[in-house]
């Protein structure tokens, strides 16, 4: 009985050996590295193509068509009343208003193409306030307010004569990352 | 090199160049960054709005990049402080802006990454005064200046 659990375990025992060294021959160890890199290369790639770099913001969720809608893309930036549901247009001032001198200028991204535009945000000044007229507080960009130079809660109509708040306006000035 | 090898290098390599893409596009140019960082205030054309305390550029700006004063002056303008830049980006806006605006034919010291980070850190107590100090010493040399009416 033992001798023969004995030619069982040499039986294995030199199957083994046959196998490790046949594969010792076959497969280097940069085989193996270079099979771990493409796994460890492609992980890599899981947390970087889909990954938001937006903040949060609402730029990525901007798909509406809609430019009385907060979320059309081009009021990603924007805090005040929009000027298309106050008279005027996505970029025109209602009549008997005037644009601001000053405005607060964001980055929006355009869903349709995917690029970064710096879109201007100039009140429109010399007027109250429509009452049912869309109010949007977007503001992505934005800083606190002890940082002025980067804050948008502003009456920009502070260098007009007429400083009176009416709406905003959304307009392009072109792309940002040119 | 065998076929597996060259495969994991051209990976390696695209992850590479993804990455460096990703941060050549976080960076915007000074042409942007005035836009977005400036142009608020001091307009898409450098104009300005004098009646509110905001000089205009054009024609005049050069006359701070060729004094000392004026270049520790430009480097505490409220909208150069409260911008949210580093300093190498102010250095390309500031130069993007001297060589737009500036007057033509008139050579200009730039602007260092250096030379911003020194200046900023001197402190400036009043950054009108250190201006109207400055425009009357060169309205005294003849120098003609943009209308400026602050506070």
């Amino acid at each position: 009985m033992s001798s023969m659990m004995n030619r069982l375990f040499n039986l294995i025992d030199k199957a083994s050996e046959k196998s490790t060294r046949k594969a010792a021959q076959h497969y280097g160890r940069r085989s193996f590295l270079a099979r771990a890199g493409t796994v460890f290369a492609g992980a890599m790639l899981v947390p970087v193509l889909p990954f938001d770099r937006s903040l949060g913001g609402a730029a990525f969720a901007a798909t509406t068509e809609d430019e009385n809608d907060c979320s059309y893309w081009k009021h990603c930036a924007l805090d005040g009343n929009l000027c298309s549901t106050s008279g005027g247009s996505l970029t025109s001032c209602p009549a008997g208003t005037e644009a601001s001198k000053v405005s607060w200028i964001g980055t929006c991204r355009n869903p349709n193409d995917e690029k970064d535009y710096l879109v201007s945000y100039n009140d429109c000044c010399g007027r109250a306030t429509v009452p049912s007229s869309t109010f949007c507080f977007t503001s992505e960009g934005e800083r606190p307010g002890y940082r002025m130079g980067l804050h948008n809660d502003i009456n920009w109509c502070m260098a007009n004569t007429n400083k009176g708040y009416h709406c905003t306006v959304s307009v392009v000035l072109g792309v940002a990352n040119t | 090199m065998n076929h597996k090898g060259a495969c994991g290098l051209l990976i390696v390599l695209l992850l590479a160049v993804q990455l460096l893409s990703q941060a050549a596009a976080a960076e915007r140019s000074a042409a942007a960054n005035y836009i977005l960082r400036c142009a608020g205030c001091h307009g898409t054309e450098g104009r300005g709005v004098a009646s509110a305390g905001i000089p205009t550029f054009p024609g005049y700006v050069d006359e701070f990049f060729n004094d000392e004063e004026g270049r520790l002056y430009l480097m505490h303008v409220p909208g150069v402080v409260g911008a949210g830049l580093r300093n190498d980006e102010i250095s390309e806006v500031m130069n993007y802006v001297v060589d737009r605006w500036g007057k033509p034919n008139v050579a200009v010291k730039h602007f260092t990454t250096e030379e911003v980070g020194r200046l900023r850190k001197q402190p400036v107590k009043d950054v009108v005064l250190l201006r109207y100090s400055i425009t009357d010493r060169l309205a005294e040399e003849g120098v003609e200046l943009p209308e400026y009416t602050w506070p």
